[in-house]
């Protein structure tokens, strides 16, 4: 039994970083003993999750958010105030110890930028007199917690006519009845003729998933939801756990009923610690309504339990297999391709992992019917997504769009500023042109060559915005996210990002351009996880449709046999010396 | 139970039980697929490396996490797929800090030996030179960290009795490394120690006092590839004009000689050279301006200053084909190991600070007339286009020969796996 104690781990270095600031060496010895492991084990973990520290942090520890849509919105100057008004320059905690001043990307809020957290509670839509006034009332002892702000749902657009499917009220156990009727083989049916897909942005058949897992002989299983949305400019899991905590538990329930497990695990990111509270008191209704943790009348004699487990700040915990990795107390380092989460998932028993907006619509799939479903959104493409939209707009939000809107028709709507550049699917999917304004978001193309396919976030960036530093950093953001386990994640990102500086500083020549291609597709074909594998994406699209920009970026005088040196630079340092 | 299945591996007809391992049975089939994580008794397999990426049913796929299955088609050997792999291995080179002329592992290495299989002359990619340091910490081992590619076989595979882990990945991203539990280290026998040396597939775990010595010519990697068909490799250098006088350059810049002392050990061959060519401007001949347009410019060392750049620019202003010879040259070898420090660090140290210099009696040099020294050692190739590398320190006399003859009459030529060194 010594293995399965390691799930604690995490839960453990939680509460010594929010009791003490950081974790000591001591507490280091004494979580290895405990768990039976070597000190460096410990350590390796701790290390992984940017969220734990292994020095002090302050009393107050503040996390801005560098992401590219909050760049947009003047984070540089939020930073700058952040750092005179608490005397603590980014990375460092001030000198008396109150404040520690920290990066993080993509917080999730990114329809109010800037924003950030402190303590772990939301600060958002800053701007300096803000930031003043909050350290000011910090600095009087005010709790970070009774100043916080209560982030705006922001839900800006629903399918014309009421036919919202996410966001109608919801009453608890309204599921359970028709889910006991159809039996799980009914699900299944449901959800075939549906045709819901993992909104992940893989786009998995979720009643193949299920019924592979269905069809796994051994137990226990487990039925895990992955609320670790990390792809910077996504925040449609916020806004549901917000709101739709009740169907997101039903859609779990009907998963273990479908499949056959009794335990689901909801794995909430880090940086969604102020929705703890609100979603165990949710589980905790059902609890109390005897639908979870007992057995449930309306299903049977089923008896499902729910309960939350938090990330420490880590992108790549998104990735299935590492959030099994990271739900096992380790670091969330993705595992090889070897075994499939339905054969072999969490510790190593069959396990069913799909995202927040997967299960909540499964769960309002089998309260509507799939007939009433595939009503909504064009054939082949049936439905509702939920798209996050933020940049330059002026309204940013959540748009429940039905499948099938063109990218005209959602700029419209949200107001984009003379939009240039569009980045659909967050930094790792797909850049595109406002020339390709007419294509249709849906998931009918799989390889997204004709209509576009859309994991949720929808980042818009004007004409006035420069390419290269958006890309510039998408790269360092790769560059830190990666798990660093195979070689072209890691050092491919790193190299990428030392040649798109060398692009930027106007050093390029066209075999530069050409090397950053193939390098991109090297990366792409070898890397270990979808990390790796999409992290050149939007760098490979934007090279080719925005081709005459990054021509006027290059270095044309030195383009032969000679390359451009900065001998300016480069002997800068002796310089020195010079008396 | 289970069952044979027949694979197809690059054309050849295979039959191999279902579930195992590609790698195994490509590896039993006497197949070659490069390698660095690849460990047959490590299950589930590691999958760190990617060099074993090969197509499989027309989908990239590393070997050594696929199971075969019946009626599986794999390609292993087609260009693109070679030069992907050769790409991973340079990764590596570029990230980390490998320096194999000093390096213990030197001839027992398992990446210098995979970039001698794949050929690798030069990395495509900038080196990173990343700050690294040495762990000296653990009483029995020494932790290189400059030399780990992260292929986590001792994290994987090194235990105490009792099983704990002695080696376990560390931060993230391009910041990972690979820490050592000093407690658990101690607990580990002899015979484990020089174990967990043995599956480093570098040099980054020495164990003190274990030596690897061995004469050049007797370690493990030196003399046989394990592909049979090596050696019948060929290669073809682009030549110049023709013209009826064949002129030589030859230059070391921040390099030390030896590579012109190896051009000298081409031996009796040396005869037939002065026949057949004239040098211009080159130590042999002491001239100090080219007299002439060349046909071949040969620079060693890399660049360090910025006479050297000037002098780099000059060669290939006048020289039709310019060969980086030697590991500085080509990247810039062991002086780079100064690139991970600031300039300033090492001219007070060398100047200023060092054991033989009096307190305050000493300048770090600075004139007007002296060249200027640059923040970092650079690779002649991020200066200007080079033709063509011969690694090396110094270079194989022989493989230096041929590429010459190749480029100066269009010899067509095979490197020998025995003539390609980087040390």
């Amino acid at each position: 039994m010594e293995a399965p104690r390691q799930t604690l781990l995490l839960n453990q270095l939680w509460d010594l970083q929010l009791k003490n600031g950081y974790i000591n060496d001591q507490d280091i010895k004494d979580l290895a003993i405990r768990f039976g492991l070597s000190d460096v084990e410990v350590e390796g973990v701790v290390s992984f999750y940017h969220f734990f520290h292994r020095k002090p942090t302050g009393k107050y520890v503040i996390y801005l958010n560098n992401s590219i849509v909050a760049d947009l919105k003047g984070f540089r100057r939020i930073r700058e105030t952040f750092e005179r008004e608490t005397g603590a320059t980014v990375g460092t905690v001030d000198r008396t110890g109150t404040f520690g001043l920290f990066l993080t990307p993509c917080i999730g809020l990114s329809d109010q930028e800037p924003s950030a957290l402190i303590n772990f509670y939301p600060f958002t839509n800053l701007n300096a007199i803000k930031v003043k006034d909050i350290i000011g009332m910090l600095k009087k002892g005010v709790s970070p917690e009774s100043i916080c702000d209560q982030p705006a749902d922001n839900i800006r657009y629903m399918p014309a006519g009421n036919k919202t499917v996410f966001f109608k009220s919801f009453k608890a156990g309204c599921t359970l009845e028709r889910a006991a009727l159809i039996g799980p083989e009914g699900i299944l049916d449901e959800l075939k003729k549906a045709e819901l897909a993992g909104r992940g942005g893989a786009y998995y058949p979720t009643w193949k998933k299920w019924l592979a897992a269905k069809s796994q002989p051994a137990g226990p299983k487990y039925i895990i939801c992955n609320a670790d949305e990390g792809e910077p400019g996504t925040f449609k899991d916020r806004v549901l756990i917000n709101t739709q905590s009740a169907s997101l538990i039903e859609g779990m329930m009907l998963c273990g009923y479908a499949v056959g497990a009794a335990e689901g695990i909801i794995y909430l990111r880090g940086e969604y610690r102020w929705l703890k509270h609100k979603l165990e008191e949710a589980i905790q209704e059902y609890e109390k309504a005897g639908l979870l943790g007992a057995p449930n009348p309306k299903l049977n004699g089923f008896r499902f339990d729910i309960h939350v487990q938090m990330g420490a700040g880590s992108y790549v915990c998104g990735e299935e297999t590492a959030l099994l990795e990271s739900l096992e107390g380790k670091r969330g380092e993705p595992r090889t391709k070897w075994y499939f989460p339905v054969e072999k998932g969490y510790l190593q028993q069959p396990t069913v992992i799909n995202n927040v907006e997967t299960f909540c619509a499964a769960a309002r799939i089998i309260e509507m019917t799939a007939d009433a479903y595939i009503q909504l959104g064009i054939p082949g493409s049936p439905g509702v997504k939920l798209l996050s939209v933020s940049g330059d707009c002026r309204l940013p939000g959540i748009y429940e769009i039905e499948w099938g809107m063109t990218v005209a028709e959602l700029l419209e709507l949200c107001e984009a500023e003379d939009p240039y550049y569009i980045q659909v699917s967050g930094p790792s999917g797909e850049c595109i042109s406002i020339k390709e304004k007419f294509r249709r978001i849906s998931m009918l193309d799989l390889l997204a060559r004709k209509d576009i396919r859309c994991g949720g976030s929808f980042m818009i960036f004007s004409r006035q915005r420069d390419l290269v530093k958006v890309l510039l950093n998408f790269t360092e953001f790769f560059k830190s996210e990666s798990c660093g386990i195979c070689t072209p994640c890691r050092a491919g990102n790193f190299i990428i990002q030392r040649k798109l500086e060398r692009l930027d500083n106007g050093l390029a020549t066209e075999k530069d351009l050409e090397d950053l291609k193939n390098w991109g597709t090297i990366m792409k074909n070898t890397s270990r996880c979808g990390l790796g594998k999409t992290a050149t994406n939007s760098l490979i699209y934007a090279m080719d449709k925005f081709h005459d920009y990054f021509a006027g970026k290059l270095d044309k005088e030195f383009n032969g046999l000679n390359l451009r040196f900065d001998m300016e630079a480069a002997t800068r340092d002796y310089e020195k010396y010079k008396n | 139970m289970s069952k044979n299945v027949t694979i197809s591996i690059d054309g050849k007809t295979i039959t191999a039980e279902e579930g195992r391992n590609l790698m195994a049975v490509a590896r039993e089939n006497g197949i070659f697929i490069p390698s660095l994580c690849f460990y047959e008794h490590i299950e589930p397999p590691l999958g760190t490396c990617r060099v074993c990426t090969c197509r499989i049913n027309g989908k990239y796929s590393p070997a050594c996490t696929e199971k075969v299955s019946e009626g599986l088609q794999v390609e292993v050997n087609t260009p693109e797929l070679n030069d992907t792999r050769k790409a991973l291995v340079e990764m590596m080179f570029s990230e980390g800090n490998h320096v194999c002329p000093a390096c213990e592992k030197s001839g027992h290495c398992d990446l210098q030996h995979m970039g001698y299989e794949l050929g690798i002359s030069a990395t495509r990619f900038p080196h990173l030179f990343k700050d690294r340091l040495i762990d000296f910490n653990p009483r029995r081992m020494v932790m290189e960290h400059n030399r780990c590619i992260k292929c986590l076989r001792c994290v994987v595979d090194v235990k105490t009795r009792d099983g704990k882990k002695v080696f376990t990945y560390q931060n993230r991203g391009n910041e990972t490394f690979v820490g050592i539990d000093y407690e658990q280290e101690a607990r580990l026998s002899e015979e484990e120690a020089a174990n967990a040396m043995r599956i480093c597939p570098t040099g980054a775990i020495i164990v003190r006092g274990v030596s690897l010595a061995e004469p050049f010519g007797e370690r493990k990697f030196d003399m046989e590839s394990v592909q049979p068909s090596y050696n019948e490799r060929k290669k073809n250098i682009p030549r110049p004009p023709m013209m009826s006088k064949k002129i030589v350059a030859t230059v070391s810049l921040a390099g030390c000689f030896g590579c012109h002392m190896s051009l000298l050990d081409v031996d009796e061959e040396l005869l037939d050279l002065v026949e057949l060519v004239s040098f211009d401007k080159s130590p042999l001949t002491d001239f100090k301006n080219f007299t002439s347009r060349c046909h071949i410019g040969i620079i060693e060392g890399g660049v360090c200053n910025s006479e050297n750049v000037e002098t780099l620019r000059r060669f290939r202003e006048q020289c039709d084909i310019l060969v980086s010879l030697g590991e500085c040259s080509v990247w810039g070898g062991l002086p780079t190991m100064r690139n991970s420090i600031p300039l300033s660090e090492c001219l007070e140290e060398a100047y200023l600070n060092s054991a033989t210099s009096e307190p305050g009696a000493n300048i770090i040099p600075y004139h007007e007339d002296l060249p200027k020294i640059l923040d970092r050692v650079y690779a002649c190739n991020e200066i200007v286009k080079i033709d063509y590398y011969i690694p090396g320190c110094p270079p194989d006399a022989n493989h230096i020969w041929k590429a010459v003859r190749n480029i100066l009459w269009g010899e067509e030529y095979s490197i020998l796996y025995s003539e390609f060194k980087y040390d």
